[in-house]
């Protein structure tokens, strides 16, 4: 993992577990949410409204804003995955009375708070209200694996993995991560295939130019 | 053909593999024939509605619900309950039966049967299978071998369209291939690697299956799309809508009729024949009497059974075949989930194409060659090689614009397989009728007694065992075994209750697959098998049941039947 980040030119190396406790880790046990949920086998297909109301509040919802960017920022001209709708994705799954997302939302919320802490540790100030530079050396703490496959997982780098499998999740099932993939779709094509398309062919016959073949 | 007559010269009973076979060797062979079959009509394309959907065009994605596993209590026991194709599972609510000991019994009551859901892998029997009861004492002998029905197989291989590679194998029989589904190169460089250890006697080749890589007539070759339990647009893999009811179809001579339970065997106790069976309407419960020179049993192995004890019960109380004493007997099915996995290095600029309906096979080494183990016959493994998807361990991609190019790249290779084992007969492994229960039509249910013998425990530690250690000689590493637990029927291999033999006293069947006390009733799908083997069965049931037709029909043209 070393080289790796090597390779991709990390300012920084990996820190030991002991230094991110120099912030307090609270687990929070958020009040049960107690909104009803759809029941059992809703119908995807023809989706009821939401029937539970969101929970997070102004400055969580900047602060998720805030690192679901670091994660997916904009690129190319592709958007962010706050500009994707990923934060109201995400403050529906925390705040929905099923078990297993009542459990993402202890956990995000125990991470949110850790990285204010943080903040407040390194900076004197919250968080959102860093530059991109210090927000970037608190999120470099705990982007990464561990280098000790034996440490245990440091609850702050758990909490990130997991804002990272739901943003990634949510960012590429909104219609513009789906259009970022290019994903064609099972399309059938009738009859003989009728062989690449003639741009298809000149990007071929190009890169095979510059490898010096044919 | 009018839709209403009711005299034939054949009767087929069921559908699926063995039944489309029966019907287009029969009709091809000038015969009347009258196809019945228990469930709906699946019209071949047109009925394939979910072939070309993704996840999200399902109300569910294309999983499980909690009210599906609330109807179905058997079929939630393993894979194939799920949205997609959950139309061609028989409903267990409708067709309840009775486990003495726990059987899964996984059913396909539609035109085409499972032949729409089968898993495609064809492996021919050989001289190795036909002659082990014989040659260890178990149950009986077969009553054919391997040159008799050598070209039988060939038939229904360039028929059916089986690829694969022809590899010279006295346990494994080459046959009538179109190219094979080739290695990924993850699998090409295991088989590599395994030719050097254990003297060579554990082949990694390409699997065997129903999958078209040339055109027939009316069928393009494999998209590789991997969808296949969809049913296929394109006719790429072999069922009976995409192969055999077309054939028997083009001749004018097959009358198909869904929705027709087939209650009983007309047994005439003068002519010691069948004249023909009683139809019960799947809709309207009205009884049709139809009537015929002969009948083909191709109602899967536990179903043409239940029919056979439910025949002619006033001259023998078990039913038409009982005399011997073997009906419902002798119960088997492949034992399997177990094996082992690891990963493949040294390949991570490499990939492969498409989504392949197969992966690699590796035949039957044991008990052979000299190798003496503490059980009787062998294994055989399925499995493959890939890379991992998106989804792994995303924990390890960091952030940003490079986070999102590693999402894109394809994970570490694993390779990992499962072994597949052969169940001895074994007299004890019955099925009977359960008088005190009915199904929906009130039609008394079956009663399923089998569980797997030592033989087969013995067997099974080399079977996840032998796994670790061929992939680890095949370069694997981190290799782990897993068993994830078998109950029988989860094979989906049911065989053996109608066995064929050379005595009448000891089996049901003769070598033609006749019922030794009604000639002119060929029993051709799973029942009729003696022994296991540790191949999968439906290649061998197609070449049973051509074979068998071919028979019937030169017999009843000496006017024998």
């Amino acid at each position: 993992m070393t080289l790796l980040a090597a390779s991709w030119g990390m300012p920084f190396s990996f820190v030991a577990a002991s230094d991110l406790s120099a912030a307090p880790w609270i687990n929070v046990e958020p009040e049960p949410v107690t909104a009803p949920g759809y029941g059992t086998d809703p119908d995807l297909l023809h989706p009821a409204p939401v029937p539970w109301p969101k929970t997070l509040t102004k400055d969580q919802q900047v602060l998720i804003s805030t690192l679901a960017d670091i994660l997916i920022p904009t690129e190319n001209g592709l958007p962010s995955a706050s500009e994707a709708g990923v934060v109201e994705v995400l403050d529906e799954w925390v705040s929905a009375p099923y078990p297993s997302q009542q459990a993402h939302r202890a956990q995000i919320l125990s991470g949110l708070i850790w990285c204010d802490a943080r903040a407040q540790h390194l900076f004197a100030q919250p968080f959102s209200q860093l530059n991109a530079d210090a927000q970037r050396k608190i999120i470099d703490e705990i982007a990464f694996p561990v280098t000790d496959d034996k440490q245990e997982v440091p609850a702050p780098v758990s909490f990130f993995s997991l804002l990272r499998a739901l943003v990634t999740g949510m960012y590429y099932s909104s219609p513009a991560g789906v259009q970022e993939l290019g994903y064609q779709g099972n399309v059938p094509i009738s009859g003989d295939y009728p062989g690449p398309s003639r741009e298809a062919l000149q990007h071929l016959n190009t890169i095979k130019a510059e490898l010096g073949l044919e | 053909m009018s839709k209403t007559e009711t005299k034939f010269d054949a009767i087929v009973v069921g559908s699926g593999i063995s039944g489309g076979w029966a019907a287009k060797e029969l009709t091809e062979r000038g015969l009347n024939v009258l196809l019945l079959e228990r469930g709906k009509n699946v019209e071949h394309i047109k009925d394939y509605v979910n072939a070309r959907k993704g996840p999200w065009e399902y109300p569910h994605r294309g999983q499980r619900t909690y009210a599906m596993e609330e109807a179905y209590p058997v079929l939630r026991r393993d894979y194939p309950l799920n949205e997609r194709n959950l139309d061609w599972w028989a409903s267990d609510q409708d067709s309840p039966y009775t486990e003495v000991k726990r059987f899964d019994w996984y059913r396909g009551y539609q035109v085409g049967g499972r032949s729409l859901t089968w898993g495609r892998q064809s492996y021919r029997l050989g001289d190795l299978d036909f002659e082990a009861n014989a040659r260890e004492g178990i149950a009986v002998d077969w009553p054919v071998r391997y040159d008799e029905l050598k070209p039988w197989y060939d038939h229904v291989e360039r028929f059916a369209g089986i690829s694969g590679s022809k590899e010279n194998l006295p346990q494994l029989p080459d046959g009538e291939f179109q190219p094979a589904m080739p290695l990924n190169c993850g699998e090409q460089q295991a088989a590599e690697q395994l030719k050097k250890a254990f003297d060579g006697q554990r082949h990694m080749i390409p699997g065997r299956v129903a999958n078209l890589t040339q055109p027939l007539p009316g069928r393009s070759p494999c998209q590789y799309r991997a969808a296949c339990y969809l049913g296929c647009p394109y006719g790429a893999y072999f069922s009976s809508q995409s192969s055999t009811l077309p054939a028997a179809m083009a001749t004018g001579k097959l009358v198909l009729r869904p929705f027709a339970i087939v209650t009983e065997l007309n047994y005439d106790k003068d002519k010691q024949r069948v004249v023909g069976v009683r139809v019960q309407d799947a809709i309207t419960n009205n009884t049709t009497e139809y009537q015929s020179k002969i009948v083909f049993l191709c109602a899967s192995t536990l179903n043409s059974t239940w029919l056979l004890m439910r025949s002619a019960t006033d001259i023998w109380p078990g039913g038409l075949g009982s005399s011997s004493g073997e009906l419902g007997h002798n119960l088997m099915d492949h034992h399997f989930r177990l094996g082992a996995r690891g990963r493949l290095e040294g390949l991570d600029d490499r990939y492969y194409f498409g989504a392949r309906p197969t992966g690699f096979y590796i035949p039957r080494y044991r008990n052979l060659k000299g190798d003496k183990r503490d059980y009787l016959r062998g294994f055989g493994y399925q499995g493959s090689a890939s890379r991992g998807d998106w989804s792994r361990a995303v924990r390890e991609l960091g952030i940003g614009a490079k986070f999102k190019d590693a999402l894109t790249q394809p994970g570490q290779w694993s390779i990992g397989a499962t072994a597949f084992g052969e169940m001895l007969p074994d007299h004890n492994n019955k099925i009977s009728i359960d008088l005190t229960r009915t199904d929906k039509w009130g039609q008394p249910v079956l009663a399923i007694d089998c569980e797997i013998g030592e033989n087969e425990k013995l067997m099974r530690k080399d079977m996840m065992n032998d796994m670790a250690e061929t992939l680890q000689a095949a370069g694997a590493v981190d290799v782990q075994t897993y068993d994830a637990g078998y109950a029988p029927g989860q094979g989906i291999h049911e065989m053996g209750t109608a066995r064929m033999g050379r005595d009448p006293s000891t089996s049901v069947l003769n070598r033609w697959n006749q019922v030794w006390d009604a000639p002119n009733v060929f029993v051709t799908d799973g029942s009729c098998m003696t022994s296991a083997a540790n191949q999968n069965p439906s290649l061998t049931y197609m070449a049973l049941t051509a074979r068998a037709a071919d028979y019937a029909v030169a017999e009843l043209k000496r006017q024998n039947l």
